[in-house]
């Protein structure tokens, strides 16, 4: 019997390793995906979240959970597909033009992969017209975009007013955030959503799809 | 009181004397660009014309100190990053691209000169042509760029570091915080030789934003106060920058033993002053997003006022959480400036310091 409670704790500890051997042996005995997804690793994602949003974790400890979460994550993810149930949700993220920025961005994308949410990461420097692209292709629910700098950051009310001129902006939610950004500036240039940290994003993104 | 030139305020300010109002020491590389109708990709290879817009801003504005700064990417450059460089943003490390693929590579590495490696000696021109130039009167921090534990991050890849923390043999992690430490001590002191009258790094990489306390103790501290012990031995004040929230690592910070800490906004800057000894000068701390950025005018003066209130103006620097973005109004600096004469003048100071002991 694969013993799953070592994935939870290896994810949590931030050991890969661990985390793939456990994974594989609950594979081979026929243990369903959604169910090694929902009951453990997205409960011991939401764990790490909550410590580093308590400041028991930081950044390493976030980034090495991460890495033993995307391992087993793998190994799942061929054994889910066009299994429309799998993820609560499709995200695309990126740091917006001029920025090259990304290790929060990145945080945040892994705490939202890790919590169920397919993530399309466009990476940094993204200008309008790829966001717009890729909203096309991709239909997302929820648009994740990141600046940290000041002179980037009005970037992303560009990116919003974009998004409308192209007749696009009620398919998706919007989320912003970053260093510069606060809860005032999100809503004046249009956003629907903006989290402090890599857990309240993931929190505010589920309340904006409506879980 | 008799007026000081912006120089004798701050020196009197580092003496522990009372000066004849705040000086205001703003982190304005990007916005004296700016003023000066200058690219930052124009002027980031060109020490001389990096001067020269400071000239341009300090003389329009009239702050009390200059801080010489260029980018985040110029000792690593120097030992062999490779940077990207930008028209209207400060250089970037290509973090893609490792000068460290493994740790151990560290020892084979040799320490950059801060007169011929990479950009090093424009930093040390701009700090050289500035002080020629209005240094008889105005307070010149040069820069020297980045701290250990930053450079390490940026030779290693932020992300790679960061895991490396927890997984790497620590002996080893500390000889590559020992070897930036080096090469940190030596650009720093490169800028006394160049004539600044204070230096400073940024190791924001080291703050709580990225990793925790705990850690900041075991990995960046001590590299960091060896640097600082050394550096002021050789007869120049230093300034220590860590941005971000520093709440859980400010009384550390403290121990360094740097002349001049520097606080982000997102800090209590009473609860800091009481926290760090009266020796060390606090530099800070109003929002370079809100309100410098996105505020009004009216805001501007109303957080300096609440700031100037909470130390007293005891050892401190006025001046921004972080580095100011060339796109703050010029509106708002003026009332940034403006706002530190009025509540900051003798009479201000005096009356803070008598009311409330």
């Amino acid at each position: 019997m694969a013993e799953l409670n070592i994935l939870y704790n290896s994810i949590v500890a931030g050991k890969l390793e661990p985390a793939v051997e456990v994974t594989k042996v609950a594979i081979d005995e026929g243990v369903a995906p959604q169910l090694i997804i929902n009951d453990y690793m997205i409960k011991a994602m939401e764990e790490v979240g909550q410590r580093f949003q308590d400041g028991k974790a930081f950044v390493p400890e976030l980034l090495m959970a991460g890495r033993a979460m995307k391992g087993a994550l793998e190994l799942l993810k061929p054994l889910l597909k066009g299994d429309q149930s799998a993820t609560i949700g499709k995200v695309l993220i990126g740091t917006v033009k001029g920025d090259l920025h990304d290790i929060g961005k990145n945080l945040v994308a892994s705490m939202l992969e890790g919590c169920g949410f397919d993530v399309v990461n466009l990476g940094v420097d993204i200008p309008a017209e790829k966001f717009i692209l890729a909203i096309k292709e991709e239909k997302p629910n929820i648009l994740c975009m990141s600046a940290l700098l000041t002179t980037t950051m009005t970037y992303m009310q560009e990116v919003i007013e974009a998004l409308e001129q192209e007749g696009i902006r009620n398919q998706v939610k919007v989320m912003v955030g970053g260093a510069p950004v606060n809860e005032k500036f999100a809503r004046q240039i249009g956003a629907d959503g903006y989290s402090t940290n890599a857990n309240s994003a993931v929190t505010k993104a589920k309340e904006l799809i409506g879980l | 009181m008799k007026q000081m030139t912006s120089l004798e305020r701050c020196l009197a300010v580092l003496n522990g004397e009372m000066p004849d109002t705040l000086p205001i020491v703003p982190q304005s590389f990007m916005y004296a660009v700016e003023t000066a109708g200058m690219k930052i990709g124009q002027v980031n290879n060109n020490g001389k014309r990096m001067a020269q817009a400071h000239v341009i801003s300090q003389e329009k504005y009239g702050y009390d100190g200059c801080v010489i700064d260029f980018d985040d990417a110029s000792i690593a450059e120097a030992i062999g990053a490779k940077v990207i460089f930008r028209e209207d943003e400060p250089a970037t490390v290509n973090e893609d691209e490792l000068v460290l693929k493994d740790l151990h590579d560290v020892y084979d590495l040799e320490l950059p000169d801060p007169l011929k490696a990479g950009r090093l000696s424009e930093w040390l021109e701009a700090t050289a042509t500035l002080v020629n130039e209005i240094g008889d009167r105005v307070f010149i921090m040069g820069r020297a760029d980045q701290g250990p534990f930053s450079i390490a991050c940026l030779l290693r890849g932020t992300t790679r570091f960061m895991m490396d923390l927890l997984t790497e043999d620590k002996q080893l992690i500390a000889d590559v915080l020992d070897y930036c430490r080096r090469a940190s001590a030596l650009f720093a002191k490169a800028q006394k030789d160049a004539g600044a009258h204070a230096t400073s790094i940024g190791d924001a990489l080291a703050g709580p934003n990225l990793i925790s306390p705990g850690m900041y103790r075991e990995f960046a501290l001590e590299p960091e106060k060896k640097l600082i012990e050394e550096v002021q031995a050789y007869g120049i004040p230093f300034s220590l920058h860590i941005c971000g929230n520093t709440n859980g690592i400010i009384e550390d910070m403290g121990t360094t033993g740097a002349r001049i800490i520097e606080i982000d906004w997102q800090l209590d800057m009473e609860k800091a002053r009481n926290i760090v000894s009266m020796s060390t000068i606090l530099m800070g701390n109003i929002d370079p997003s809100y309100p410098l950025v996105l505020g009004t005018p009216q805001e501007i003066d109303t957080a300096v006022k609440q700031l100037i209130c909470a130390t007293k103006g005891r050892s401190h620097f006025l001046s921004s959480g972080c580095a100011m973005g060339r796109n703050t109004p010029p509106e708002n600096f003026k009332a940034f400036i403006e706002a530190g004469r009025k509540y900051g003048s003798y009479e201000q100071l005096m009356k803070l310091n008598s009311t409330n002991p």
